[in-house]
């Protein structure tokens, strides 16, 4: 064990030096930059294969993404591996020999990468483990802390690391990438020198201006910078110049309500007071604290007065710890005030000062330094960001343009088309929108055609991976990338474009022969289905007539039936079934109706015949109940047979009893 | 040979029983059944302790040994420790450790030579192992499972581990322990390996549901067949048998 422990630190000691001196390398200080440096430079559209590096802990951050590469990589790549390889799964290493790997297994990086895997996150790296730790002793008992924040803080961190993988991209907007003379390229956080405002606007010219001047700047208090840092009852305020501090300060009070979280301020806001004694001690740490802020800002006046930028990250409701007091204190028209582009952790002294390293440094791109000097033709480079075969035409104006003309002309071109990414780039990013993109979204075909023909990639994909075609909701536009896929075939690989088939002109004059055809079946069938509706409309009208021939006819039978009976008959044989049977039921019924009339004239005329005859005999009562009325109730006789007694006649038995009482009685 | 039986119509015996190559722990309380067991196969080799720990029967998940020593958890109580230093050989160390995982037997396996050690155990428990039981201690997981207590039985002749540890694990495993290892289950596919069997060099306990194959991957992962007396004439014929042909 004794044995493994210097083969470790010799290690690990290579490692810190090899960090060191890539610090060293490429990560400087704006302000240690020589006077000229910046002289005769030009901005390069921010090109995505310089991923976000900056230094310590936020490399760490980047290293995370890509973890296995490196420690393969150090591993031994000469030793015949015979049988048993002594690996670590777990920290993706390799070893020379049992020693090697029992030693590690008994490591505490191992035993970290181990609690990670558990957790379900990434593992560390070795030189990232040293940092990490001597952080963690370094940091997080220093300045204004709380030690029982430090859990909640570790898992912030975490997540932050998290973040970065999104935010890189974003990071890399934030970004101003320049061109030096010397060929190399750096880049720098745009906030140093420019207003988030201003950053579309502003010319080229002026923003290199304020680089140089920014350099040139005199180091006597004159041209200060502030970084004000404020969240969760921690403050940090420090005034530098240059790289040098001025003056600082930090305050921490406990306002965060444990465990729940959010200011008790905050809490209150929601409605729902608290009473209990932590929050009252909340409540007047929090006026506290800015009752502290207020006077150490309003003390730091001079400061503020000669300062050229203010740097703030004061996340929600801190925020007003800098600007409810009662006078304005970033008044001075001179001073602008910046949000800081990046995470900023717990404020405390060294995390400001850390803030302020990162933004005035300037970090040297490797790899831009490289394809520039590999395509060196006098020093006006063709734009590494720009795909060669791709632009053919436009990139040759380009050529032409950038020999001509200054370099300056040639990298507002490129900021003109700055969605053209190298090849690399593509690969590496997710994709950005391409003015394919937006014409094909648009639906402005003719745009989409002329771009294509420019030979713009169709298989770009955008920020959610989405090609123009996908984007294409107009079937005009994506007949286009289909006529364009016929007529070009091989140019792209329209598989990944994702165009389904090409459109050649046969098939297209098939599909319009196809429509046509179509169409005219449509035509013929709509006529059809018109001539049937009026061949339908016709007969009801005919119909409609019929009835009303037929109810006069009806009342022709009526006074007439025999007549019109063999009328209706003939005619109801020329009708369709179900108005026959109407018919038919109709002449039945008056049938009926007609022979109860003859019955009845029958049955008056037999009636007046009887009132004849029987005149004579009757008597003056036996006029009532004649032979054809009831002697008793006076009801007709007609066509039922009379009860007779005497001469009386009766409807009914029971009529004859009541009439026989009647008369009895007399 | 493995031996298959139970503790009370319970399956898990390497919960009730801890058996190393220089003693044997059995539960207190149980019948007398699985104690005469352990004693039918162990008596004339080695010590059969009945004890309790902390009042619990669940002896083999509390405490964890080898032949060098034995180390105790917190909630032994003295008269326990006073026992136990009694009834095992003077030899082994007998050790109780102020951990805060009190599930020793859980969060450790370990043979003669070598353990795997839970990663939160402390930095001073980790140096009683190393010095009690005089092995090395390597802080890893079983198939992501970090109590690789209960997911592997080590004997110095081999070791039965989770049935989803992968293959490189296995062989890195197998490395840095220097045992064959072989992935498997016991007790008809439990894959809680070390409560379900309790092994040394020569002989090991299964829960009674144990299968014939699990029976069978078990003795020949620790070699238990090789122990046996017909086991030298067995490889002489092979030898002979390979020349004849």
């Amino acid at each position: 064990m004794a044995s493994n422990l210097p083969t470790i630190a010799a290690a690990t000691a290579r490692s810190a030096a090899t960090t060191t001196s890539f610090q060293e390398k490429h990560h400087r200080s704006v302000f240690e930059l020589s006077p000229s440096v910046f002289d005769s430079c030009y901005f390069l559209p921010s090109t995505h294969s310089s991923i976000y590096e900056p230094n310590d802990n936020d490399r760490r951050n980047v290293g995370l993404e890509t973890p296995s590469n490196n420690v393969i990589a150090d591993g031994p790549q000469d030793t015949v591996v015979s049988a048993p390889r002594w690996t670590c799964n777990t920290c993706k290493a390799q070893f020379d020999s049992l020693q090697d790997q029992r030693s590690h297994f008994k490591s505490d990086i191992h035993r970290f990468n181990v609690k990670l895997t558990v957790a379900g996150k990434n593992i560390v790296k070795e030189e990232d483990f040293e940092v990490l730790t001597s952080e963690f002793v370094k940091d997080y008992d220093v300045s204004s802390i709380s030690g029982s924040e430090s859990d909640s803080d570790s898992e912030n961190e975490s997540q932050n690391r998290n973040e970065v993988r999104d935010k890189s991209r974003e990071i890399l907007k934030q970004k101003l990438f320049v061109g030096l003379q010397s060929g190399q390229s750096v880049s720098l956080w745009k906030c140093l020198i420019m207003n988030m405002s201003d950053e579309n606007g502003s010319a080229e010219n002026e923003v290199c201006e304020r680089l140089k001047s920014l350099i040139l700047e005199p180091r006597d208090n004159s041209h200060l910078r502030i970084v004000l840092l404020a969240s969760g009852g921690h403050f940090a305020g420090c005034v530098f110049d240059g790289d040098a501090v001025v003056a600082h300060k930090t305050f921490h009070r406990y306002v965060v309500r444990a465990k729940a979280g959010k200011k008790q301020s905050s809490k209150d806001a929601s409605g729902r007071a608290a009473h209990s004694a932590g929050a009252s001690l909340r409540r007047h740490n929090e006026l506290a604290l800015k009752k502290e802020v207020q006077e150490l800002l309003t003390s730091w006046r001079p400061y503020f007065d000669a300062s050229k930028c203010i740097f703030i990250n004061a996340p929600s409701s801190s925020r007003q710890l800098f600007y409810n007091g009662e006078k304005s204190l970033f008044s001075n028209p001179h001073c602008a005030i910046r949000n800081i582009p990046f995470t900023v952790r717990r404020p405390t002294f060294r995390e400001a000062k850390r803030v302020y390293s990162q933004l005035t440094q300037v970090s040297f791109e490797t790899d831009e330094k490289e394809t520039l000097q590999s395509n060196q033709e006098g020093l006006i480079s063709i734009p590494t960001a720009v795909r060669n075969t791709d632009l053919l035409s436009s990139e040759g104006d380009m050529i032409e343009l950038d020999n001509k003309d200054e370099a300056k002309a040639s990298s507002s071109k490129k900021d003109a088309q700055p969605v053209l990414s190298d090849e690399e780039s593509e690969n590496e990013l997710p994709g950005i929108s391409t003015p394919l993109h937006q014409a094909a979204k648009s639906g402005d075909a003719h745009n989409v055609m002329e771009l294509l023909e420019q030979g713009l990639d169709p298989c770009i994909k955008d920020e959610r991976g989405r090609t123009p075609y996908m984007l294409a909701n107009e079937k005009e536009v994506r007949n286009i990338f289909r006529r364009f896929m016929a007529s070009n075939p091989d140019k792209w690989d329209w598989h990944a474009a994702k165009v389904p088939s090409a459109l050649t002109k046969e098939m297209e004059e098939s599909q319009a022969a196809k429509q046509a055809e179509k169409e005219a079946k449509r035509k013929a069938r709509a006529k059809e289905l018109k001539k049937l509706k009026k061949a339908k409309e016709k007969r009801a009208q005919a119909e409609a007539a019929l009835l009303k021939n037929d109810s006069k006819a009806a009342e022709k039978q009526m006074t007439a039936p025999a007549s019109s009976k063999g009328q209706s008959q003939s005619k109801s044989g020329v009708k369709i079934s179900k108005e026959e049977e109407i018919r038919r039921a109709q002449a039945e019924e008056r049938e009926k109706r007609a022979a109860a009339a003859e019955r009845r004239i029958a049955a008056l005329k037999i009636q007046e015949n009887c009132s004849t005859s029987t005149h004579a005999i009757s008597e003056p009562k036996g006029g009532l109940a004649g032979e054809i009325y009831c002697s008793c109730c006076n009801s007709s006789l007609a066509g039922k047979v009379p009860f007779h007694r005497y001469n009386y006649n009766y409807c009914s038995t029971s009529c004859m009893h009541v009439h026989r009482e009647f008369l009895e009685d007399g | 040979m493995a031996t298959r039986l139970q503790f009370e119509n319970n399956c898990e015996v390497g919960v009730f029983s801890k058996l190393t190559n220089a003693y044997c722990l059995v539960a207190i309380g149980g019948s007398e059944n699985f104690y005469s067991a352990f004693e039918a196969e162990l008596a004339d080799v080695i010590p059969v302790v009945k004890t309790s720990i902390g009042g619990t029967r669940i002896i083999g998940r509390l405490c964890v040994g080898n032949k060098n020593g034995l180390l105790l958890p917190h909630t032994t109580t003295d008269q326990e420790l006073q026992h136990l230093r009694n009834s095992l050989p003077d030899q082994v160390v007998v050790q109780r450790v102020d951990e805060r995982l009190s599930a020793l037997g859980n969060c450790i396996a370990c043979n003669d030579h070598v353990a795997l050690a839970h990663t939160d155990l402390d930095k001073e428990t980790e140096e009683l192992i190393a010095d009690v039981l005089g092995v090395e201690v390597f802080r890893q997981t079983i198939a992501g499972n970090i109590l690789v207590g209960s997911y592997c039985a080590l004997s110095n002749r081999g070791g039965l581990v989770h049935p989803h540890t992968s293959i490189e694990d296995l062989d890195e495993l197998s490395t840095l322990l220097q045992v064959p290892l072989v992935a498997g289950t016991v007790n008809r596919g439990s894959e809680v390996i070390a409560a379900g069997m309790t092994v040394n060099d020569w002989t090991a306990f299964c829960g009674s549901d144990t299968t014939a194959t699990e029976l069978s991957v078990i003795e020949s992962v620790f070699k238990l067949r090789e122990a046996q007396p017909n086991a030298i004439a067995n490889e002489m014929r092979k030898s002979l048998i390979d020349s004849y042909v």
